[in-house]
């Protein structure tokens, strides 16, 4: 999605690697291995993509057979639809609220486990293995650490001497607590892509620099950030594309219910809810699509912002 | 689905351990840069961050070794004075239903990252190292696929499996999770990196392009083809949406599906759900555990362009 | 698309005749060939272990039936599972449904019971309700078979009523016939507590639904929701019963704060004189050792006490093919749990479906749950349309407007409008059935 904006300098552009003299060995029957795979992409990716948008101009039921053509009601109907722009709220304060501190904690842990402190085993292995557990056993067990009665962080706050939250139950903290727990699930990830990029960076420059007499301080400001920044803008892109497809936690943590007064329902819910909860297959295809339209758009935007940032 | 970075990035390549990393994985600046001060401030700080990611799963485990009556205390124990207790695990696997979708989820996990890292490899060494009429132009439509999410295709993809007659079945679970376009790209940008040399003269010798891809290219290709596994392993394993659209059969349901669709009929017992909660994330955790290295470099390797 | 005539269902009931041919000639099953039987429930809690009682108890009556049972989360994720199942082909055997929801599952969905094979079961229609028997025979076909009803009843605490001065000379509460009464009752049941009088869970959509809809049809409120629209809702009875609401929840007859779990928990710590909520709770108050009883949910308007009600029943899901033997295994297995509802009536406090059961002497003499048995002749069922019933949109749609009037962020005025506006807007974009 963001191919080619934020290339490598001196990388050849995707698409254009392999092309011309270089391949003299060129050997034959290539579309043979190319096959397979593009039968399964066109089965399973291209014509459910043509599908589905066909399927927005009908008024698609899950359980009727008949269906009728309905031209653009179903985005008419979107449009006004406050169930669609709420939820779409909903997802977009979860992006922005989410990907700041998966960025921010990510960084903090990787650049803390790249002073070599001893133990470094433990601690790839803590800040990591959370990403490693499914879905499910993330929400279950947030769902008991928030749990208003006995759960542990009330229980950790009562023994404070502060007043118990309802973490599942108030509409002001209901999606908040989608974001501790995606930060707590996913953080290990970009944890580790700093820590590449931490480990890509030459010590030569930090011996220069010591040589110099700058401190740890001054290290972290003048070399490892700076060249940090085009993995920060990698990072950034990536997690926001990837926070704007909330679902799974959201749902399972609130047992499909949406959350304290619907607070944390994301759109993608409400694709769920249309087409397989009302049946409305053909008004869920329509939120679909404008979902996707909106999520290239957001790419493309971003795409734009980094390569800016990088001249 | 998981909200971590999951939209390809062709251009991070770059960024692999791989590509240029003058250190070993451990040990990766020197400590003695660090005064005693900052030292003691960078150990407490690494100590309250684990603390904070480790004491979830400490208290999951805690609570799941507990009788179910001392899970609701109030204030809450720690250590329940009657001690702990392994009953909760021996109840929910006494269910079945447990041992059945954990069967399930490995099936499925193994059969997708077989064929998807077959499928990948092929099509990428096609891309790669081959000629034939269109190959930009179906590379290009491709790496395109990258921008698909597969959340926006479950309504068609349900229909779709409908009409094949594939809901619940392990095909109709399986098909759609054989395309990770990203793969595809990271494939193929580490076989363009092989030397043409061995190729040409194995070519000399007569070997065909499918014998060239099964005896050079790919043992020469064995770091990235693990790491691409451990990717779409660990992906297909956690892999929750689709698989819940498309079973309704408790007994074709993967381990995280079932954990959440399934309850038991005697309502909420804390211990039994976190016994069932840790049994379905125990695999990965102790695999990681003993493959540490090896994980983290695939996940970091095909992390920017996975799916 | 329009022209998918030969749609899906006709391919998959030609796979069922191809299959169910296959069935017969092959699977001439042995006497000691087991038959397999997948039951779908949502029954958690007490009324789970219940449930498990019933299933194991047709366990023993039928050794060569291998039950599987499954329960799933309730609400929406075991209606939509559901459906989805049965879409596809692949529906269990035998499913718990709430007769409120058969609309939900259109024509296709669900297979009739079929009256000769009960009979030969002995079991008769004539042996239900005549309300629920309404609401599950469409066309004549009966689309479900009842297990209970489960009306909204009245709890009250023996002795903070004693205390107040609201109980008869014989120990029962003395009759509450009038809005303004209940609300004097609740007024005086809270001077004895010094919390609140009525305790109703206000955050739970199914809880305070169960309310007005009592209130609305006893004020002769009528709501048709013909596919298309508009809606017609009688505004008035609608504001009226909200208006009731309203007045209610003022913090000491009633907090608006309370939620499903909160509302019976209040009335189990005896903070509330009074609980309105479906007869299941009956195992928390039991468990609380609090002095209560239970009766049926008054007339508040009009003369008649209509009160909302649903109906666990079973009903047998479309499948691609039916296994002849799953099948009549699946008749057995429903005729069965309806013989033994004894206990799922004593220990879940619903009112048996079956006649049989309902007149048995044991039953009668249970208390406090027999006391509102007559409510099964005065139930009201939800409004009949798909995204209506227990679980539905309907009912958590509606539970934001009630909240709203309860909470005092709507007028009732404006809590009517917002829940006849948003029923306008469904039923104009059509039924997807």
């Amino acid at each position: 999605m963001t191919a080619g904006t934020v290339a490598a300098p001196g990388r050849v552009a995707p698409g254009t690697a392999a092309r011309g003299g270089r391949s003299l060995v060129g050997g034959r029957g290539g579309i043979w291995f190319v096959l397979p795979f593009l039968l399964v992409y066109a089965a399973f990716v291209l014509w459910p993509l043509v599908y589905g948008l066909s399927l927005s101009f009908f008024d698609t039921s899950l359980v009727r057979s008949e269906s009728q053509f309905v031209g653009l009601a179903n985005y008419a109907r979107l449009f006004s639809d406050p169930e669609v722009w709420r939820t779409l709220g909903v997802t977009v304060l979860f992006t922005i609220g989410s990907t700041i501190p998966l960025v921010a904690v990510a960084l903090v842990m990787a650049l803390l486990v790249q002073t070599g402190v001893r133990g470094q085993w433990f601690w790839r292995f803590a800040y990591f293995a959370p990403f490693l557990l499914p879905v499910a056993t993330v929400a279950l067990i947030w769902q008991w650490l928030f749990s208003g009665d006995y759960g542990l962080l009330n229980g950790v706050l009562s023994g404070l001497g502060l007043p118990a939250v309802g973490w599942l139950t108030e509409p002001d903290i209901g999606l908040w607590s989608v974001v501790i727990l995606t930060v707590w699930w996913t953080v290990g990830f970009n944890f580790l892509l700093y820590l590449a990029a931490l480990q890509a960076i030459p010590a030569q420059l930090y011996e220069a620099a010591e040589i110099d007499g700058a401190g740890g301080w001054r290290r972290l400001f003048s070399i490892t950030l700076p060249l940090l920044n085009r993995t920060t803008g990698l990072v950034v892109v990536l997690q926001v594309l990837a926070s704007l497809k909330l679902f799974d936690q959201a749902y399972i943590l609130y047992q499909a219910n949406g959350g304290p007064g619907g607070s944390a329902t994301p759109i993608l819910q409400y694709v769920y809810e249309t087409g397989f909860v009302d049946y409305r297959l053909g008004y869920a295809s329509a939120i679909s699509y404008m979902f996707f339209v909106l999520i290239i758009l957001i790419a493309l935007v971003q795409a734009r912002l980094s390569r800016r940032s990088e001249l | 689905m998981t909200t971590a970075p999951d939209t390809a990035n062709p251009a991070t390549t770059p960024l692999l351990p791989r590509a240029r990393r003058p250190r070993s994985d451990d040990g990766p600046a020197d400590v003695r840069r660090y005064t005693p001060l900052a030292r003691a401030g960078i150990i407490t700080a690494l100590l309250v961050v684990a603390v904070l990611w480790l004491a979830p799963l400490i208290w999951a485990l805690l609570t799941s070794l507990k009788q179910e009556a001392d899970t609701t205390t109030v204030p809450i124990e720690v250590i329940p004075d009657r001690g702990f207790t392994l009953q909760a695990y021996a109840s929910v696997l006494a269910d079945g239903n447990l041992v059945t979708w954990f069967v399930n989820s490995t099936v499925v996990a193994l059969v997708v990252t077989v064929l998807t890292v077959a499928l990948s490899a092929a099509a990428a060494y096609g891309f790669s190292r081959t000629r034939f009429r269109g190959r930009n132009a179906l590379f290009a439509l491709t790496i395109a696929g990258i921008m698909v999410p597969p959340q926006i295709l479950i309504v068609p993809l349900y229909r779709q499996m409908l009409a094949m007659g594939l809901a619940d079945t392990y095909a109709g679970i399986i098909l759609p999770q054989l395309v990770l376009p990203a793969m595809v790209f990271i494939l193929k940008k580490f076989f363009d990196g092989i030397p043409h040399e061995l190729e040409e003269a194995a070519r000399v010798d007569g070997a065909g392009s499918l014998r060239i891809f099964l005896q050079i290219v790919l043992p020469l290709s064995r770091s990235i083809l693990a790491a691409v596994s451990i990717f779409v392993f660990i992906h297909a394993w956690n892999n929750f949406l689709w698989p819940f659209i498309i079973t309704s059969d408790p007994g074709l349901m993967t381990l995280p599906v079932g954990l959440v669709q399934v309850q038991s009929a005697f309502g909420v017992r804390y211990a039994q759900v976190m016994a069932s909660a840790i049994l379905a994330g125990l695999p990965l955790i102790v695999v990681f555990m003993l493959f540490q290295r090896q994980i983290i470099r695939g996940v970091a390797t095909t992390g920017l362009g996975g799916t | 698309m329009t022209t998918h005539r030969l749609s899906r269902r006709t391919l998959l009931r030609a796979t069922a005749v191809g299959a169910g041919a296959a069935v017969l000639s092959s699977c001439a099953r042995g006497p000691g060939g087991a038959v397999d039987l997948a039951y779908w429930n949502f029954f958690g809690g007490s009324d789970g272990e219940l449930m498990v009682k019933l299933v194991n108890d047709f366990r023993a009556e039928a050794p060569g039936v291998r039950v599987t049972g499954t329960t799933l989360d309730w609400g929406p994720p075991y209606y939509t599972k559901l459906a989805m199942a049965c879409a596809g082909g692949r529906a269990p055997d035998l499913a718990t449904l709430h007769a409120s929801r058969l609309a939900t599952f259109g024509r296709d969905l669900l297979d009739e019971w079929d009256l000769a094979e009960l009979a030969a079961r002995g079991v008769s229609i004539e042996e239900f309700p005549q309300p629920v028997l309404d609401r599950v025979l469409v066309d004549g076909r009966l689309r479900a078979l009842p297990l209970d009803t489960h009306p909204l009843v009245l709890y009250y605490n023996t002795d903070i009523c004693e205390r107040a001065g609201l109980l008869a000379p014989d120990g029962t509460l003395a009759p509450i016939t009038s809005a303004e009464q209940m609300l004097d009752a609740g007024r005086r049941a809270a001077e004895v507590t010094g919390s609140i009088g009525i305790s109703l869970g206000i955050g739970e959509s199914s809880h305070v639904w169960m309310v007005f809809w009592s209130l609305f049809r006893q004020l002769g409120g009528e709501m048709r929701l013909p596919d298309g629209g508009p809606a017609e809702v009688d505004r008035d009875a609608a504001v009226q019963a909200m208006t009731f609401l309203r007045e209610m929840c003022d913090g000491t007859i009633c907090s608006p704060t309370l939620d499903g779990q909160s509302a019976p928990a209040a009335f189990a710590s005896e903070q509330a004189g009074f609980l309105f909520v479906g007869p299941w709770e009956v195992t928390s108050a039991r468990e609380a050792e609090i002095p209560f009883s239970m009766t049926q949910f008054p007339a508040l308007f009009g003369d008649t006490p209509f009160v909302r009600a649903d109906s666990h029943s079973f009903v047998l899901p479309a499948q691609a093919s039916v296994d002849p033997a799953a099948r009549a295994a699946a008749y057995d297995m429903a005729v069965s749990m309806l013989r033994n509802s004894l206990v799922w009536a004593t220990g879940g406090g619903h009112i048996p479906a079956l006649s049989a059961v309902a007149a048995s002497p044991e039953y009668r003499a249970e208390q406090p749950i027999s006391n509102y048995r007559e409510a099964a002749q005065v139930v009201e069922f939800d409004p009949e349309t798909y995204f209506s019933g227990s679980g539905s949109t309907l009912m958590s749609r509606a539970g934001q407007s009630l909240q709203g009037v309860a909470t005092r962020a709507l007028t009732p005025e404006q809590g009517a409008d917002d829940l006849i506006g948003w029923l306008d807007e469904q039923i104009t974009f059509g039924s997807p059935l």
